[in-house]
C-alpha cells in the first residue's frame, strides 16, 4: 500500500508539470488582451503616447512567453501564484480567502445530493419498474434537465414579488457566525446539488440493479436474510464503488466549476473569482486557479483509489 | 402498519404548516408601530447667480446604517481603475466635488456631475482652486483634515506610525496622485505633473491631446485619492492596511462579497444644507456587489438594498414599471442615460460610408421618437449627440436645428434637424444618390451588451435595403478590435460615462484620438477645436453650437436613442435626490451626505438600525 502511494505521489510531479503548462499557454489562447481591456477606456490623441507597450513592459508582458512561464513556475514552487495584473492583489491570497468558501458549498451541494439520490436510488433499484420507481426517474431527469442558472434567477425573481423574500445577500464567514453561513449557503448549494443528486439517483439505481441480478445477492435470498440486510449489506456496498467515484470527482469539479451559483448568489468563491479573471483576461488568476484546481482534483483522485481497498476487500495495490 | 408512516408524516406537516402559519401572523409587522415625528426646517440656499431660494427639508437625524449595491467585481487597491476600485470610495477622499448644495437636493441647478461645468466644482480635500493658465491649476490643500486615528482603524502598521492623525498636507496629494499615475492599470492623468510648492500648494500642469480643455481635464482631477506619504512601500491593496482622511474607515471587507465601514468620527466635512452639523450622518455603510441585476432588483423589492449606488447597478428601463407596481414607495430617477452610438469606418478605401450621404440614409431609417416611447417608456433621450440636453447653453434644441442642408459643398444631402425622425424616401433617395439604389450589406461588430439595440436598429436599416450581419464578439475580444481599430465597417459603442459637451468634439472627431473609431477626419473639427479652447466662455459655447449643427449633419457617428437607466432608493434615505455621485466616476462617495430614517426602515422593511 505504502508503496502504491508513493509510486502515485511521484507521478504527480510530472503531471503537475505538464498541468502548469497547459494551465499557463491555454490561457493566453483565449482571443483578446489583458491590456487592451485596461486602455479600452482611456481616452488618448495627440501628444499622449500610446500607454499599451508601457503597461505590458511593466507588468512584465512584454517578455518571451517562455520567460515569462519559467518565472511563474519559480514563482510557484516557492508557494507564490503571482499578482494579479489587474487589482494588483496577491493570486495566492485571494485563492486562499475564496477557496474554503467553494469547498463548502461543494462538500455541502455533495451532501444534500446524496441526502437526496442514494434514498431515492435504493429505493428505484430495489422496486424497480413500479409506480415510485418511474416518478423518481422522472423527478431525477428533471433535476438533471433543468439548468441551474434558471433556477437561481427563479429564486431572485419570484419569491421577491410574492413574499417580499429574499435570499441572504452578504455571505458570512462560518467562524464568524455558523448558523448566519449556513444560512447564506444552503440555497446556492442546494441548486448545485438537485443537478448531482439527479445524475448519482440514476447511477445508484443503475448499480443496484446490476448488482441485484448478481450470484452471490441470490444466495443471500436464498438463505433467508431479511430484504434490509441482503440490500444494505450484500448490495448496498457493491453498488457504491461507481457513485463514490463519480462523487469524489465532483468535488473537485464542484470548487472549481460553481461557477453559476457563486455568481448569482454573490458568494466569494473560486467559481466567481475565475469567471472576473476570465472576463478581464488575467491570465495570472486564471493559470492560479486551474493550476489549484488541477491540484485538488490529483488529490481527490488519489484519495478516491484509496477508498476502493475499504469498499472492496478483493482490491490490493500492493 | 406500512402506510401509517405517511400518514403520520402528512400530519406533521399539516401542524408545521398550521404552526408555521401562526407564527407568521403573530410576526407580521406591527403595523401600529409608530413612526418619529418628522420635523421640517427651512433651508436658505443662494444660486450661482446670487439669487436667494429656501427648501423645506426634514431635519437630519444621526445614527444606522446604509447598504448600497454596485455591480461587477473588485479590487481593494485606491490607486487603481474606478470602475473596479469601488471599495476605496467611501475612506478616502478626493481634491474637488461638485457642489451639493446647487444639485438636486439644493438649488436643482444641476443634476448628474458628469455633465457639471467647472461653476459648481468646489474644493475638497482643496479648499480652493484657481486655474492660472490653460493648462495650470493651483489648489490650496484644506487645513485641519486628519489621517484617520490609529485607535480607530483595524490594523495599525507600524510604518504608519507618524501618520495616524497627522495633517493632510500638499505633499500627500502630489504622493497619492503620482502612486496612481504609476499604476498602469489606473489610466489616471497620463499628461499630468503634480508638484508641492509648499507644504498646502500644489501645482498641476497637463500637456498634449485635450491640453487647453481645461473643463475636460479638470473634472478628472476628482478621482484622486488622498492617502499619507508614508505609505509608499506598505501595502495598500490589503483594505486592514488602509489609511485615508475619508468619512468612512474599512471594517469589514470579504473579497466579492461585501466590503464594510464605519464613521470616521473626526471628519472634518459638514453638511452643505446645515452647515454645523459633522459628516457623516451614518454609523456605517455596506456596499454589496453583485453579478445579476436580478438579484438587485430583488434586494431593492424586499428592502434589503436601500440605494442601487454605483453607476454600474442602475437598473434599466423595464425595472421602473415593474418596482412601480410592487414597490410604490421606492423612490427613483434616472440615473444615467447612455447614448447608443454606431461607429462606420470611413478611412478604408473603398470604404462605402466615406459617403455622407450613405451615413445620412443611416440616421433617417430610424424612428428616433417612436423607439424612446415604444422601449423606454419616453424616458430616453430621442436627441443628445454630439451633447447632451443636460450641457445647458452647449445643447442646440432640435427645434432651432438648420431645416436646410448646410454642407452641400461637403456631399450632405439632408439637413441637421431632418436626421432625428424617420424619412425612408428620402433616405431610399440618398442611398440611390450615392450609388445603393437597393442598398447594400454591411458588418456590425457588437459586445453582448449592445446586441438588443443593435439588432433592433439593423431592423430599421433592413427597410431601406441596408442588411446589418451582426457580428456578436465577447467583451474581451471586442476591446482587443476597438482598440488595434480591427472593425472594417461598423461597430456600435455608447458613450455614457460622465460626459461633457467636450467628449464628442475631443474624443470621437479627433484622427488622432484613440476613441475616434469612425475615423472621422476633418480640417474643419481641428479648426473648432482650436478656435472653442480659445475664446471666452460665451463666445466658445456660440461656436460649439456651431460644432454642434455640423456634427450632426455630417452624421459621422450614428446617434440612437440614448437609453435610460434607473437610481432607486427607499423611501427612509434621507437628505438624498437621486444624485448620482459627487464626483466623475465617484458614485459612492456621497453616503456622506445623506441619512437614514431608522424608525421607518425598521417599520417598513424589518430591518434594524445596524442592518
Amino acid at each position: 500500500m505504502q508503496t502504491y502511494i508513493i509510486r502515485r505521489l511521484l507521478l504527480i510531479v510530472p503531471t503537475v508539470f505538464i498541468v502548469t503548462v497547459i494551465v499557463f499557454f491555454s490561457v493566453r489562447l483565449i482571443p483578446g488582451d489583458v491590456v487592451d481591456m485596461m486602455v479600452m477606456g482611456m481616452a488618448r490623441g495627440a501628444g499622449v503616447e500610446d500607454p499599451r507597450e508601457l503597461i505590458r513592459a511593466k507588468l512584465g508582458l512584454d517578455r518571451p512567453l517562455v520567460a515569462q512561464y519559467v518565472t511563474w513556475v519559480t514563482d510557484v514552487l516557492r508557494g507564490d501564484l503571482g499578482d494579479a495584473l489587474v487589482s494588483r492583489e496577491s493570486v495566492t491570497n485571494l485563492v486562499l480567502n475564496r477557496l474554503p468558501v467553494s469547498l463548502e458549498v461543494g462538500a455541502l451541494a455533495i451532501l444534500i445530493s446524496l441526502a437526496i439520490a442514494l434514498p431515492v436510488g435504493i429505493y428505484s433499484g430495489i422496486r424497480p419498474d413500479t409506480v415510485g420507481d418511474y416518478l423518481l426517474r422522472s423527478f431525477a431527469i428533471l433535476l438533471i434537465t433543468v439548468p441551474g442558472f434558471w433556477i437561481a434567477l427563479m429564486v431572485w425573481v419570484y419569491p421577491a414579488l410574492w413574499w417580499g423574500w429574499a435570499p441572504p445577500m452578504i455571505y458570512t464567514r462560518f467562524s464568524m457566525n455558523p448558523i448566519r453561513n449556513l444560512t447564506s449557503l444552503i440555497i446556492p448549494a442546494s441548486i448545485l446539488g438537485m443537478w448531482l443528486s439527479g445524475v448519482t439517483m440514476r447511477l445508484t439505481r443503475t448499480m443496484m440493479l446490476e448488482v441485484l441480478r448478481q450470484d452471490y445477492v441470490r444466495t443471500a435470498w436464498s438463505k433467508g436474510l431479511q430484504e434490509p440486510v441482503v440490500v444494505v449489506r450484500h448490495v448496498l456496498r457493491n453498488a457504491m464503488l461507481p457513485v463514490v467515484t463519480m462523487v469524489g470527482l465532483m468535488l473537485p469539479v464542484m470548487v472549481g466549476g460553481a461557477v453559476i451559483v457563486e455568481t448569482l448568489f454573490q458568494l466569494p468563491g473560486l467559481g466567481s473569482l475565475l469567471v472576473f479573471a476570465i472576463e478581464r483576461r488575467d491570465y495570472i488568476v486564471v493559470s492560479g486557479i486551474n493550476l489549484v484546481v488541477a491540484g485538488f482534483v490529483l488529490i481527490v483522485n488519489l484519495l478516491i483509489d484509496l477508498t476502493y481497498s475499504f469498499l472492496d476487500p478483493r482490491i490490493r495495490y500492493d | 402498519m406500512r402506510f401509517s408512516f405517511p400518514n403520520k408524516l402528512g400530519a406533521l406537516a399539516l401542524a408545521l404548516a398550521f404552526a408555521l402559519a401562526a407564527a407568521t401572523l403573530w410576526a407580521s409587522p406591527a403595523s401600529e408601530t409608530m413612526a418619529a415625528e418628522v420635523e421640517m426646517v427651512t433651508v436658505e440656499l443662494t444660486r450661482t447667480d446670487g439669487t436667494t431660494m429656501s427648501i423645506e427639508v426634514e431635519k437630519p437625524r444621526y445614527g444606522g446604517w446604509a447598504t448600497e449595491a454596485v455591480l461587477g467585481g473588485t479590487t481593494t487597491d485606491p490607486t487603481g481603475p474606478s470602475h473596479l476600485a469601488w471599495p476605496s470610495q467611501p475612506p478616502y477622499d478626493r481634491l474637488v466635488v461638485v457642489d451639493w448644495a446647487r444639485g438636486v437636493s439644493g438649488t436643482g441647478e444641476f443634476s448628474t456631475p458628469g455633465d457639471v461645468p467647472q461653476v459648481w466644482w468646489i474644493g475638497d480635500a482643496a479648499e480652493s482652486f484657481e486655474q492660472t493658465g490653460p493648462t495650470h491649476v493651483v489648489f490650496q490643500i484644506r487645513r485641519g483634515i486628519h489621517f484617520w486615528d490609529k485607535e480607530n482603524v483595524v490594523n495599525p502598521v507600524p510604518e504608519l506610525e507618524s501618520a495616524y492623525g497627522r495633517e493632510a498636507n500638499a505633499h500627500d496629494v502630489v504622493y497619492s496622485a503620482n502612486s496612481q499615475k504609476e499604476n498602469p492599470a489606473s489610466g489616471a492623468w497620463p499628461n499630468f505633473t503634480w508638484t508641492a510648492r509648499d507644504d498646502w500648494t500644489v501645482d498641476v500642469d497637463w500637456a498634449g491631446h485635450g491640453a487647453d480643455y481645461t473643463w475636460e481635464n479638470f473634472r478628472l482631477l476628482g478621482n484622486m485619492t488622498l492617502r499619507p506619504v508614508e505609505a509608499e512601500g506598505v501595502d495598500m491593496v490589503d483594505w486592514r492596511n488602509a489609511l485615508g482622511t475619508g468619512p468612512f474607515i474599512w471594517s469589514n471587507y470579504v473579497d466579492g462579497s461585501v466590503a464594510e465601514y464605519v464613521k470616521n468620527p473626526n471628519y472634518w466635512g459638514t453638511d452643505p444644507l446645515f452647515p454645523e452639523n459633522q459628516q457623516p450622518y451614518l454609523d456605517g455603510f455596506r456596499m454589496i456587489p453583485f453579478a445579476e441585476i436580478e438579484a438587485v432588483g430583488a434586494g431593492m423589492r424586499t428592502g434589503q438594498i436601500d440605494r442601487n449606488g454605483s453607476l454600474f447597478a442602475f437598473l434599466p428601463e423595464r425595472w421602473q414599471e415593474s418596482l412601480a407596481e410592487t414597490n410604490p414607495e421606492l423612490n427613483s430617477r434616472v440615473g444615467q442615460w447612455r447614448q447608443a452610438i454606431f461607429h462606420m469606418r470611413q478611412d478604408l478605401p473603398g470604404s462605402k460610408f466615406a459617403d455622407m450621404r450613405v451615413r445620412q440614409a443611416f440616421m433617417l431609417a430610424i424612428p428616433h421618437q417612436e423607439v424612446n416611447d415604444q422601449f423606454y417608456a419616453g424616458n430616453g433621450l430621442t436627441y443628445a449627440w454630439p451633447a447632451y440636453p443636460t450641457t445647458g447653453a452647449f445643447f442646440v434644441p432640435l427645434e432651432d436645428l438648420p431645416t436646410e442642408p448646410l454642407l452641400a459643398h461637403e456631399g450632405s444631402g439632408t439637413s441637421a434637424q431632418s436626421l432625428i425622425g424617420r424619412d425612408l424616401d428620402k433616405a431610399r433617395k440618398l442611398l440611390a444618390d450615392a450609388g445603393y439604389p437597393d442598398g447594400f450589406e454591411f458588418e456590425v461588430i457588437t459586445p453582448p451588451e449592445f446586441q438588443h439595440f443593435t439588432e433592433l436598429y439593423s431592423g430599421y436599416w433592413d427597410d431601406i435595403g441596408l442588411i446589418a450581419n451582426i457580428n456578436v464578439q465577447e467583451s474581451g475580444v471586442y476591446s482587443t478590435i476597438m482598440v488595434n481599430g480591427e472593425h472594417q465597417e461598423m461597430v456600435a459603442n455608447d458613450w455614457g460615462n460622465g460626459p461633457s459637451a467636450f467628449s464628442t468634439l475631443v474624443h470621437y472627431y479627433d484622427i488622432n484620438s484613440s476613441w475616434n473609431y469612425s475615423r472621422a477626419a476633418t480640417p474643419v473639427y481641428d479648426q473648432f477645436r482650436a478656435e472653442i479652447a480659445g475664446l471666452p466662455p460665451a463666445e466658445g459655447i456660440a461656436r460649439y453650437n456651431e460644432y454642434f449643427v455640423y456634427a450632426l449633419e455630417r452624421s459621422d457617428t450614428i446617434p440612437v436613442v440614448a437609453e435610460p437607466t434607473f437610481l432607486f432608493w427607499q423611501p427612509w434615505i434621507k437628505g438624498y435626490n437621486g444624485e448620482k455621485g459627487v464626483a466623475v466616476d465617484r458614485w459612492l462617495a456621497l453616503s456622506r451626505f445623506y441619512w437614514v430614517d431608522t424608525d421607518m426602515k425598521q417599520q417598513m422593511s424589518g430591518r434594524g438600525p445596524n442592518e
